[in-house]
């Protein structure tokens, strides 16, 4: 609010001393709405407006925090007319696999092609690992007895788990560091044992990451390279970001629309991404849980799109969508922290399947979908609540690839490499990839870490081969040098007046 | 540390063009591969003549898979005299600047070309005298002055068949017919005449042989001060208003000179405003532009930044990257230059007032800012041949000292300064924001910036009409008896073959439909409006238009240092300024009649293509905006093979010459620089040392690195 061209930033806790003139509105998608009072009789109203703003926005950042079950919310699943209900299906959540429920990791884990992993129902009741999804793709060879074992190892129980399979057959795992106090040698050669012996022949280098944008860069064709888990202390944030990345750059069913939503369904939201705290939907936390990881994705993902337009299925108006509502309150996709939190804060809860079995044949008694019953709120990705036919055309890119994403070939891994002996696992840590991970691997690493150097092929002396080192098909390599990251202006200048 | 690879003693000669002669020569050079500094690269011989530098490949057998774009002038391999911007030599790891006299030859020679093209050779393997023979021969023919008629230019012309084709669709200039034309094509000629005052130079040799001038203008004053203080003729508006530009006088010293100067002009000035003249504003682009100095420098600190040794610098510099950018502050004057333009456009098509633009000689930033104004303004400056016909206005008739601005000559390096890149630059950003619009790529300015240097052209080679023709008429030559008959840049064959001619086209280009053309040719530009559509849908205005105007203002005034400094950086701009440049944003664009350049800064881009060309380390393999050109070209060819089907099925004439749509369709992932990127092979970008992120405080090293040069080269001499 502001009088005499006096600015002076409201809270709640502040009090406004002064009849404001006018009254600016910084919103989070970079609108700035203005209001202005004029000096005819309007003053207290004027007073009332401002101050009610102010605690209105605050006090729905409580409810947000602290409200268990929304009670005093007007759930807009009921009230509201499901007109588009149909349309909705058909276009956005039925082919969004929501990670909620065991056929969609099931289906997920087969249409990836990945071999020797299977889903675990360990963490079903959420009790082994609060914070991560109920269901976990682990290695077929490692038993949930055993799996059990090692949950106490990682920081908040986070176990390595796969993300995404290379169809030349490298695993992008991600897991949270170690827990200080464990003592892992002593334990756990099983775990150990299984971990090689489902590590396929492997492809994943990691380059350079930049700035605020830029990517990260899956290669293939490099000698076969192991797997590495990403850890970062947490696992819930940074690890959903490369994680995300990666298949962006690797999988073109993760640049399709569905895709991508289920790619965010299952490394952000089910992955147990803190989206409130991140996001500063909360005001009571302190400011520095606050960091805008979600949307450092998107940006990236705005980079990626810009670099190779003709790749993607959406378009920059999706993102642009996306954005603005990760601060909806009307959506639960980015409401919670993670799955059990989502699961608790349902109307009606209800205890999922206490069953475990270990694969193949699972049916759900109670219909479609299982798992924890899913708040009534509409996820994100029922678009068409808030967006009207038209501007959902607009989602689709019409240069993009084919409408269909063909699903990725999992036939002709590189080099199928039966022997189970000296494979690598290589971890990521500080920008650049380490062997020797795992630290109850007790032998030297069978070889150096893959240094990311020129490739030394003989070939190429002579300027002027056009082509001759093309990435494979599906791959982008985007380029992160400063020419090539731009800003997004489409989204930052967006309250500009010129740029509307 | 070098992979000897045994050289092959093999003849290769190199292709020599009519008058070109072989100066010296050097065998088992070796030329790096450059961008990696992994010391890979291939034997060969360097060879020096009156046109070029040339790198000849032993092995260049091998080169079995031709690009797709060639220039048949220079090739990848060679570096035009004109075309080398500074040569460098490696004297126990330090490098150090060559120029005229050696005392001592380098192991290796670096040599850095105004294309922006870096080539690191290696002597170590060469013979010594051959060293000293092809060192100091490229050194003394690239880089010390030079006589006019010692340009490559006078012995191809007396040498090359002349076989110049009449055809060719660009307007001179050179006839007092075509500035007539252009008069009645503007509908200028009510107020404006052509006058033939200046038959045989008599007013002066630095104004054209015809020009154009308010009608009431008399021959006397014309005369008077040898056309200074006289408004020139650019061109008129559709309502009447025109650009015209004046040449200003030098500052006079007397007193009474310089009362009876500005009597003079006061008199000029009153003529011209009174009816059916409009009103008229003048603009000092002396002061209201950056100089050319300026412009200078600012051009030399931001091509350091592309002029690359190897990939390690590359990454050592690009983590600092925009500051590096920011601090060339290239791309500022760009903006200022745009603003200037559309500060003219409106005064012409809001306001109804001829702008007279003054400026010391004319024939610089006017030329800039006049060619700006036409490019925004008549859509058929907007065409291939439009463009080409402007330049030769503007600028090669004009009178822009190509010669000097240049430096062709290495007469002096204070004249230098690249106006004529700038305007390309400018246009570049109009292309690149409205692509329907133009009919020509930006590949097609990229080449038209190569042709700066390629000396075989008369265009670009000469100061002014008047001495061009009367170096022309080749008295001095004995073995010449007629005049020399020059080529012009314009006839784009001689440098390219039709394959590659298509790149120049912009196959987008939402051409006016006209009546008069056949039927079978509009139909086809028909389809290829329509395809162009949905590249530029009209954005249904948002709801939030409601808040715009209060949002505008609020920026004004609470936030004007915060979100206020990308839209007005230096000088608030009158209102009115700023009311057109938001209305005409505000409604969707008509790609044939006024387009304004978006000038915020985030939208003055740099030309990735003209630029970041020769550099692997920044190129998208199946991105950038390539990727989506090819997508849609592809859906046009299917569009008209089908139309041609159903031509066929309905058993109309079947035609035989269905313009197939070039190119694209073979490679399947494309260089986001094509169709240069010639070296592209790819190389791994090195994981960031995280130590680079902490030492940003040399920021201006790199810009810095042109004066160091210059140090050294002192030690040399």
């Amino acid at each position: 609010a502001s009088s005499f061209s006096k600015p002076k930033v409201l809270t709640a806790a502040s009090t406004l001393k002064f009849i404001p003139e006018e009254l600016a509105v910084f919103c989070r998608d970079f609108r700035l709405l203005h209001f202005y009072f004029p000096e005819n009789g309007l003053a207290p109203q004027a007073f009332r407006v401002a101050n009610a703003i102010a605690q209105a926005r605050e006090a729905a950042a409580w409810l947000g925090d602290t409200a268990e079950g929304h009670d005093g919310w007007a759930s807009p699943g009921e009230t509201t007319p499901e007109e588009d209900e149909d349309e909705d299906e058909e276009e956005g959540s039925s082919t969004v696999l929501l990670f909620e429920s065991l056929r969609d990791w099931e289906k997920e884990l087969q249409r990836l092609g990945a071999a020797g992993w299977r889903v675990s129902a360990v963490n079903e009741r959420f009790d082994m690992a609060p914070s991560l999804p109920q269901y976990l793709w682990v290695p077929s060879g490692l038993l949930d007895h055993d799996l059990k074992r090692t949950f106490a190892h990682f920081q908040e129980r986070r176990v390595p788990r796969l993300c995404w399979r290379h169809p030349g057959g490298g695993d992008l795992l991600r897991a949270a560091s170690f827990h200080p106090a464990s003592e892992p040698g002593s334990e756990d050669v099983r775990w150990r044992r299984c971990w090689q012996g489902s590590a396929a022949p492997w492809s994943c280098k990691v380059g350079g990451w930049k700035r605020m944008g830029g990517g990260w860069k899956g290669d293939k064709g490099t000698p076969p390279s192991p797997p590495f888990p990403p850890p970062e202390p947490s696992d819930r944030d940074l690890n959903c970001l490369l994680a995300s990345l990666v298949q962006l750059l690797g999988d073109p069913h993760a640049r399709s629309l569905p895709g991508f939503q289920s790619l965010v369904q299952r490394e952000w939201v089910a992955a147990g991404h803190p989206f409130p705290r991140r996001l500063g939907l909360l005001c009571r936390d302190s400011p520095r849980e606050e960091a805008p990881v979600f949307l450092l994705f998107l940006d990236c993902t705005w980079q990626l799109l810009w670099q190779f337009p003709a790749d993607f299925g959406f378009t920059e108006a999706f993102l642009l969508a996306l954005h603005d509502s990760s601060f909806s309150p009307y959506f639960s996709t980015f409401r919670f922290s993670c799955q059990r939190q989502r699961g608790q804060r349902s109307s009606t809860p209800r205890l999922p399947s206490q069953t475990y079995r270990p694969m193949g044949g699972w049916q759900d008694p109670g219909g479609h979908r299982g798992g924890p019953h899913p708040c009534t709120f509409p996820p994100v990705w029922a678009w068409g609540r808030r967006y009207t036919r038209q501007q959902r055309e607009q989602f689709r890119n019409p240069v993009g690839p084919p409408g269909r994403a063909e699903s990725l070939t999992p036939g002709t891994p590189a080099d199928p490499c039966p022997r189970g002996g000296a494979r690598l696992v290589l971890t990521l840590a500080k920008g650049s990839l380490w062997p020797h991970a795992l630290p109850w691997w007790s032998r030297p690493p069978p070889r150096p870490p893959v240094r990311v150097s020129p490739p030394s092929d003989s070939q190429g002396t002579q300027g002027g081969l056009l082509g001759t080192r093309q990435p494979p098909p599906g791959l982008l390599l985007p380029c992160t040098a400063g020419p090539c990251v731009r800003l997004w202006h489409r989204c930052y200048l967006r309250g500009l007046p010129q740029e509307q | 540390e070098i992979h000897i690879k045994e050289p092959i003693e093999k003849e290769v000669n190199p292709h020599l063009l009519p008058g070109e002669l072989l100066l010296c020569e050097a065998s088992t050079v070796y030329k790096y591969v450059q961008e990696d500094g992994s010391n890979r690269g291939t034997y060969g011989k360097l060879v020096c003549t009156n046109f070029k530098i040339s790198f000849l490949d032993d092995d260049s057998a091998s080169d079995d898979n031709e690009p797709q774009f060639k220039n048949k002038i220079v090739g990848e391999n060679d570096i035009t005299l004109q075309c080398v911007d500074q040569i460098y030599g490696v004297y126990d790891e330090k490098k150090k600047l060559l120029t005229g006299q050696l005392r001592k030859y380098p192991e290796k020679l670096i040599i850095y070309c105004k294309d922006l093209r870096v080539f690191n050779f290696c002597l170590r393997y060469t013979k010594e005298e051959e060293v000293k023979r092809i060192v100091s021969g490229i050194v003394h023919h690239s880089q010390t002055p030079k006589l006019l008629k010692r340009l490559f230019l006078f012995s191809y012309a007396s040498a090359a068949p002349n076989n110049t084709d009449g055809r060719n669709q660009t307007v001179m200039f050179e006839t007092l017919e075509d500035w007539r034309d252009e008069l009645e094509r503007t509908k200028g000629n009510v107020k404006y005449k052509a006058v033939t005052t200046n038959e045989g130079y008599r007013v002066s040799e630095k104004l054209p042989l015809y020009f154009v001038v308010p009608i009431c203008i008399s021959e006397e004053s014309i005369l008077k001060y040898e056309g200074r203080g006289i408004p020139i003729w650019c061109w008129s508006c559709h309502n009447g208003a025109a650009l015209l530009k004046m040449s200003a006088f030098p500052k006079e010293q007397d007193d009474s000179t310089s009362q009876m100067q500005k009597a003079f002009l006061d008199g000029i000035s009153k003529t011209i405003s009174k009816p059916p003249y409009e009103l008229l504003k003048m603009d000092d682009l002396s002061s209201s532009l950056p100089s050319l100095q300026d412009i200078q420098t600012a051009y030399t600190r931001f091509k350091q930044l592309f002029l690359i040794d190897n990939s390690t610098d590359f990454w050592a510099t690009d983590v600092k990257w925009f500051s590096l950018l920011e601090s060339t502050n290239w791309l500022e004057i760009i903006r200022r230059v745009l603003k200037k333009a559309i500060e003219v456009a409106e005064c012409l098509e809001i306001q109804h007032t001829n702008v007279l633009l003054i400026e010391e000689s004319a024939t610089d930033l006017c030329c800039v800012i006049s060619s700006l104004v036409q490019v925004m303004m008549d859509s058929y400056s907007r065409t291939k041949s439009g463009f080409q016909s402007l330049i030769q206005k503007e600028w090669v008739i004009g009178g822009h000292g190509f010669l000097d601005r240049c430096n062709h000559l290495h007469k002096s390096e204070k004249e230098e300064a690249p106006v004529f890149l700038l305007l390309l630059n400018c246009v570049w950003q109009l292309v690149q924001q409205y692509p329907p619009a133009f009919e020509f790529t930006e590949t097609y300015l990229t080449v038209l910036s190569d042709s700066l240097y390629v000396p075989i052209f008369s265009t670009f080679f000469f100061n002014s009409q008047h001495q061009r023709d009367t170096n022309k008429s080749g008295e001095s030559l004995k073995t010449q008896s007629g005049p020399f008959r020059f080529l012009t840049v314009w006839d784009w064959s001689v440098q390219f073959d039709p394959k590659a001619l298509a790149f120049l086209n912009n196959p987008l280009y939402a051409e006016k439909p006209k009546p008069e053309r056949s039927q079978r040719k509009t139909a086809r530009f028909k389809h290829q409006r329509q395809l162009s559509l949905p590249l530029t849908p009209a954005k249904p205005s948002t709801k939030r238009g409601f808040f715009r105007e209060e949002t505008d203002h609020l920026i004004k005034n609470i936030l004007g240092k915060r979100i206020g400094k990308f839209i007005n950086s230096s000088d608030e701009p009158p209102n009115s300024l700023r009311e057109f440049y938001d209305s005409w944003h505000s409604k969707p664009v008509d790609y044939h009649g006024l387009l304004l350049p978006r000038i915020d800064g985030p939208e003055i881009k740099v030309w990735a293509q003209r630029y970041l060309r020769w550099i692997p380390e920044a190129q998208l393999h199946g991105g950038g905006t390539i990727a989506t050109a090819a997508k849609i070209l592809d859906l046009m060819e299917e569009v008209q093979s089908l139309q041609v089907k159903m031509d066929e099925e309905h058993s109309q004439a079947v035609s035989g010459d269905v313009h197939s749509v070039p190119m694209l369709r073979n490679s399947a992932r494309l260089s986001s620089l094509f169709p240069f990127a010639l070296l592209q092979r790819q190389s791994v970008k090195p994981a960031l040392p995280t130590s680079t992120w902490k030492d940003l405080e040399d920021e201006d090293d790199l810009v810095k690195r042109d004066d160091e040069f210059v140090d050294l080269s002192g030690d040399m001499l």
